[in-house]
């Protein structure tokens, strides 16, 4: 370990790297504040947690989970052998929890005001918990992590004091971690009619705790491997050996739990139904839970530094994808289904067939497609008789109007137009024309919504707006 | 506010008497003093497509076949204030309050503007001011002012055709059921928001199974607060727990080795 404070080169591929990250970074804060959450993020009012949430906060906690989980093995159970990247797990844990936090800062509309949830108690809330929980551990791992600088500034005293409060920290840390990463899991647990039901289980909290240790020791061993490389540094085998056993261990526990909880719950057949969701599901389960498990139990893998390595890409790969199938894809895949369609990250999930039933109240509205087209037909003819109906021939009495949809290709009966955009001034909305027949009936609908104070404006707006109904009509006429 | 010891008010919503006229959302943006938002032209009839940040409700177009025949529904929609609503337990500053007399308020300067309301409302309800720098949410408030002064909300006062009625919440509901009984075969037999999140002070009342017209039916008939406290509440314990084995196994395994904690140097250890 003693040449762990090589030079590292601010030119070398690493840094280089890692220097475009942080820029990327830095560029996308600043995009926040200047342009908006909306539009920095493409996040709505269908789709309120997104990579930042799912990736910095979700995943960034689970990833950061080595640090606990390496002091409970060198200090609680007293496992020597580990106590080596002891320091190290505990310091990119504390980075990882800064990491959440600022990237908690940046996401959350009132940075301002990040403070108040530790003032303005509300018991009940698991966000409430998870914010306190973060903030103490944070502490609590940079208590850990001082001496380490208050040795090199030489007062000694002071790391004595904290020398001498380690097993309560130590203590303390597992436990607040205890309690988030669960928390994170109950995050989700008020949410049951909207999470599929491949994911939402009431032992959530349960599996992301297990998960976030399978995934600490992943990713303490995945440091250990990558740090000796960068650092030259020999590599710890034996300590990999360890790890690797840890973490097949607890990849086995966590499987265990998601199957019995899948079948009590009745929902194991949900996995196999060839369903986008089950097909994500199974991806998530078999290549970051099984495909691990089974390479990690060969002692041959465990002892191959690219075994473990690649093991723990795969463990880490996995717990990424449960977090963001349980956030961003799944919740707001439901989302999508009920509200609109999920224009968010990523759009593979698109054209999932088992959530596009029906009509929603709740949905966007869409364009009327055939079906629609024909149900309001017959709402004419059975409704409102009085008026002559003589069928469509031809797409709708305004051409303009298909552009103006944006419909891929002409309807065969145009039935809704736009006028124009008066909402911007004024706050007129658009117009609505029906003509389910080519010349005699033209229904216009002025669509109140929207406005904000019938005022002067108002009128002018509006009967401008129906003279472009009419002067499009009259034009059709003539082409006619 | 309101008086503390006002009856909790309920409002109930026919669907098969509402005309559409929208009059309700034009009032409640009177009221409440909404902008406006650029709307696009998406085919349908409901304008704004869905609920925003500007507009607390909504009425919402919607066609169903029904018996070989078209159903032509108007739905509004708005915060169905919920009885133990999962906003007010979610948000970590308590931004939402439940009052007495059943409106579910938010004071927005507490908000962080975490979102985690959005997330946990069931009628997905809560919405944010995307376009702005530094958003708060918005919903509707069930005029709860108005209620203080013994009015009722704006859109009930203007809905033409008494399509909502608001009134005490036990009131309303008889009247629901009421309405069910003496009119056999009107409508399905269903009080949506009588039962759905543990009841809600809006409810619906329609001749269109619901599930139809797009209502979610998934929702629990529990209050949703609970699912989420039956983890927290166990925290005490927890922590008193996990104190008490992890000091035990501690002192076991490391009996007898002045061990310097995580802090100490790793000198010993180097070679
Ligand atoms: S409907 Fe949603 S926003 Fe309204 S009280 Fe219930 S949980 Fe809260
Ligand atoms: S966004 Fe505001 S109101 Fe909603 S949960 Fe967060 S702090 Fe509470
Ligand atoms: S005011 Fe009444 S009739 Fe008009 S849209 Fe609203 S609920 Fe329907």
């Amino acid at each position: 370990m003693q040449d762990n404070r090589n030079k590292v080169s601010l030119f070398s591929i690493g840094s280089v790297i890692l220097l475009i990250l942080i820029a990327a970074g830095i560029y996308a804060a600043v995009n926040r504040f200047s342009t908006g959450l909306g539009a920095s993020t493409n996040l709505s009012d269908e789709v309120p947690w997104g990579l930042w949430v799912a990736f910095d906060v979700l995943c960034g906690v689970a990833l950061a989970a080595g640090g606990f989980t390496i002091t409970a093995a060198v200090y609680i159970f007293n496992m020597k052998k580990y106590k080596p990247i002891a320091r190290p797990a505990i310091l990119t844990a504390f980075i990882g929890y800064l990491m959440v936090v600022l990237g908690l800062i940046v996401d959350i509309g009132q940075p301002m005001r990040f403070w108040h949830p530790l003032v303005m108690w509300q018991p009940r809330s698991v966000m409430f918990e998870v914010v306190m929980c973060i903030s103490l551990y944070t502490t609590v791992l940079a208590l850990e992590f001082a001496p380490a600088f208050l040795e090199k500034l030489g007062l000694n005293a002071l790391v004595k004091i904290l020398k001498f409060f380690t097993f309560p920290l130590v203590i303390a840390g597992i436990i607040l971690s205890f309690l988030h990463q669960s928390s994170l899991g109950a995050f989700f647990l008020i949410m049951p009619a909207k999470l599929n039901s491949l994911w939402y289980s009431p032992y959530m909290p349960q599996f992301f705790y297990v998960s976030a240790i399978a995934v600490g020791l992943a990713m303490v061993s995945f440091e250990a491997i990558v740090g000796a490389w960068a650092f030259k540094r020999p590599q710890e085998t034996e300590l990999l050996k360890g790890l690797g056993k840890g973490t097949a261990i607890t990849l086995f526990v966590y499987l265990v739990l998601k199957v019995a909880d899948l079948s009590m719950r009745g929902a194991l057949p949900l996995a196999f139904d060839g369903s986008m969701a089950s097909r994500f599901y199974m991806a998530e389960i078999g290549l970051g839970v099984i495909s691990p498990m089974i390479l990690l139990a060969i002692t041959g893998v465990r002892e191959s530094l690219f075994g473990v390595l690649g093991s723990s890409v795969l463990v880490i790969g996995g717990v990424i994808m449960n977090r963001f199938n349980t956030n961003v894809n799944r919740v707001n895949k439901k989302a999508a289904a009920d509200l609109s369609c999920g224009r968010f990250f990523p759009s593979y999930y698109k054209g999932d067939e088992e959530d596009n039933e029906g009509t929603r109240h709740d949905q966007q509205p869409k364009q009327v497609d055939g079906k629609g087209i024909g149900l309001i037909k017959r709402l004419y003819v059975r409704r409102l008789v009085l008026l002559p109906w003589r069928g469509s021939r031809r797409s709708g009495f305004f051409r303009g109007g298909r552009d103006v949809f944006r419909q891929r290709r002409p309807r065969r009966f145009q039935i809704i137009f736009r006028c124009s955009h008066f909402s911007d001034r004024g706050g007129l909305p658009p117009g609505f024309i029906i003509n389910p027949e080519r010349s005699s009936v033209i229904i216009m609908v002025m669509i109140l919504s929207d406005v904000q104070v019938p005022d002067a404006a108002v009128l002018p707006a509006r009967m401008s707006s129906a003279a472009v109904g009419l002067s499009g009509m009259s034009s059709s006429r003539e082409r006619k | 506010m309101a008086a503390t010891n006002m009856t909790p008010k309920g409002a109930l919503i026919d669907l098969t008497k509402c005309i559409g006229c929208r009059g309700c959302q034009i009032s409640c943006k009177s009221w409440n003093q909404r902008s406006t938002k650029k709307t696009v032209m998406t085919g349908n009839f409901t304008s704004p497509g869905d609920m925003n940040s500007e507009t607390y409700t909504l009425v919402k177009f919607v066609e169903t076949e029904k018996d070989a025949d078209v159903s032509w529904d108007f739905i509004k929609v708005q915060c169905m204030h919920c009885k133990d609503p999962a906003c007010a337990s979610a948000c970590p500053v308590g931004a939402f309050t439940k009052t007495a007399a059943g409106p579910v308020t938010y004071e927005p300067e507490k908000c962080i503007g975490c979102r985690y309301c959005m997330m946990a409302c069931p009628f997905q309800v809560p919405k944010y001011e995307w376009d702005k720098l530094y958003p708060i949410v918005q919903k509707c408030t069930f005029c709860a002012e108005r209620i203080a002064d013994g009015m009722e909300p704006a859109c009930v006062k203007t809905c033409p055709p008494n399509a909502i009625i608001f009134g005490d919440h036990d009131k309303i509901v008889a009247e629901a059921e009421r309405r069910i009984k003496e009119h056999p075969g009107k409508y399905v037999n269903h009080i949506y928001g009588r039962q759905e999140a543990g009841g809600t002070a809006w409810m619906y009342l329609s001749s269109v199974p619901f599930e139809a017209m797009g209502f979610k039916t998934n929702i629990p008939a529990k209050a949703l607060p609970d699912l989420t406290w039956a983890s927290l509440s166990k925290i005490p314990y927890a922590v008193g727990g996990l104190a008490v084995v992890l000091s035990a196994i501690a002192f076991i395994r490391n009996r007898g080795n002045g061990d310097g904690g995580p802090s100490a140097s790793d000198k010993e250890k180097e070679g």
